[in-house]
């Protein structure tokens, strides 16, 4: 499973301008900045690069970083990331 | 999705008129303790014109339309219809369009009709007032414009940095553009965006007025626009290239031949997400965020005005128009059109 989240997680890295602090998956929303303009571009990015349209609401009830990974996994149509 | 089908009439002309006064991000931003820098890279909108409390979007479509009338040499009589779109008329009765009948000395027998709708709203007006002229009217004017400042509280930052107040004026008549159109709608999204209380489903009460505390640190009333950015995004990306994909097979023109595709300007970010999902270079796809943020149902005539001036007044262009949002509604324009006569924009003092 972690291995299908890393390329999600570097991707939130660099979604939220980490600047080199890498993601664990644990790391709890609330904690590391997310807010709504964050969501707005998960949501992009999701679409354009795992095809996935993930639901605003699933994204409402995510607690942690892997959470959103999973629910960007979940949504894909091939359930798992684009090349 | 309806699919419809204007061929026989033209756009002569079009218009834009702005208040005088400016709100930067820089200021608001500044004022609310929020980072200038962050909202600008994501919206694109580093200004935008606001109206005062006493100026209404009529009053800009007033100083558009007269503008317009006069740059076409138009005689007032000859237009039968005025179709006016926006979320923010004058009074809950009359109608806007009346009073702009009156204002504009249109003769009596003029048609005239309010629409409320947002951001799919210039393409619906154009598809009203192209049928009309097809049902025999001479020459139709389009008013489209909105005051959304006015319903945005300025403590809530999902909201006040976004949208400017404008107002705009297309005259139509019969003519060669053959435009076609794709319309829809999918009103379970309509609590995404929306103004709930202060009409009828909701009348205007003390407790509607007061501003609460609804997300951490964003104050608004139930009299103020609630916009919910994730499903509008969602929406988009799942609405707007099926939406465009129907109408580039409907309108016959090449996907790869159209001039100018001309979104509405919700902001920088959605702009540029849906032009790379659509395949399209940034220099097709034109942007007036900057200086005039998301100016509602007036956004894609906006563009046009502030964006493509020079080469729409030069030459035929083949354009699609795409509106999309509030409603959930969505609507698509396609064709040739121009060399239209564009006068310039104005702005308007109190």
């Amino acid at each position: 499973m972690s291995t299908e989240f890393d390329p999600i997680r570097r991707d939130l890295e660099s979604l939220l301008e980490r600047d080199g602090q890498s993601l664990s998956g644990s790391e709890l929303l609330s904690d590391i900045g997310w807010d709504s303009m964050a969501v707005v571009m998960l949501i992009a990015l999701a679409d354009q690069k795992y095809g996935a349209a993930v639901p605003p609401a699933r994204i409402a009830v995510c607690q942690t970083v892997d959470d959103l990974c999973a629910a960007i996994l979940d949504s894909s149509t091939s359930g798992h990331a684009k090349k | 999705m309806a699919t419809l089908r204007s061929n026989g009439c033209r756009i002569a002309g079009l218009t834009c008129s702005f208040p005088a006064h400016e709100v930067s991000t820089a200021d608001l931003a500044a004022r609310l303790g929020v980072d200038a820098g962050r909202v600008v890279a994501m919206t694109g909108i580093e200004r935008r014109p606001i109206a005062p409390d006493t100026m209404c979007a009529s009053d800009l479509c007033f100083d558009a339309g007269t503008r317009l009338l006069d740059a076409l040499e138009w005689q007032r009589d000859t237009v039968d219809v005025l179709v006016f779109v926006t979320q923010t008329p004058d009074y809950f009765l009359p109608a806007s369009a009346c009073l702009l009948q009156d204002r504009l000395r249109l003769a009596t027998d003029t048609a005239c009709y309010d629409v409320n709708m947002g951001c799919s709203g210039y393409v619906y007006g154009l598809q009203i007032a192209t049928s009309a002229l097809l049902a025999g009217a001479r020459r139709a004017l389009l008013l489209v414009g909105d005051t959304s400042s006015r319903m945005v509280s300025d403590q809530d930052k999902s909201t006040c940095f976004l949208f400017g107040d404008s107002g705009t004026a297309t005259a139509l008549e019969h003519g060669n553009d053959d435009l076609h159109f794709v319309l829809g709608t999918d009103g379970r999204g309509h609590n995404h965006l929306i103004v709930p209380g202060g009409h009828c489903r909701s009348r205007s009460t003390p407790l509607t007025c007061t501003r609460i505390e609804v997300e951490s640190g964003n104050y608004r009333s139930a009299q103020e626009l609630y916009m919910n950015g994730a499903e509008v995004m969602a929406f988009a990306l799942r609405t707007v290239p099926t939406l465009f994909e129907r109408l580039i097979a409907l309108s016959g023109i090449c996907a790869e031949d159209v001039d100018l595709l001309l979104l509405h300007q919700a902001n920088h970010f959605v702009i540029a997400q849906l032009a790379k999902k659509l395949g399209l270079s940034s220099d097709r796809v034109p942007s007036s965020v900057r200086n005039y943020g998301n100016t509602s149902c007036a956004s894609i005539p906006v563009t046009m005005e502030t964006c493509c001036r020079d080469y729409l007044s030069a030459r035929r262009s083949k354009v699609a128009m795409l509106g999309f949002g509030v409603g959930w509604s969505w609507g698509g324009c396609a064709g040739s059109i121009g060399p239209l006569v564009m006068p310039g924009s104005n702005r308007v003092v109190e």
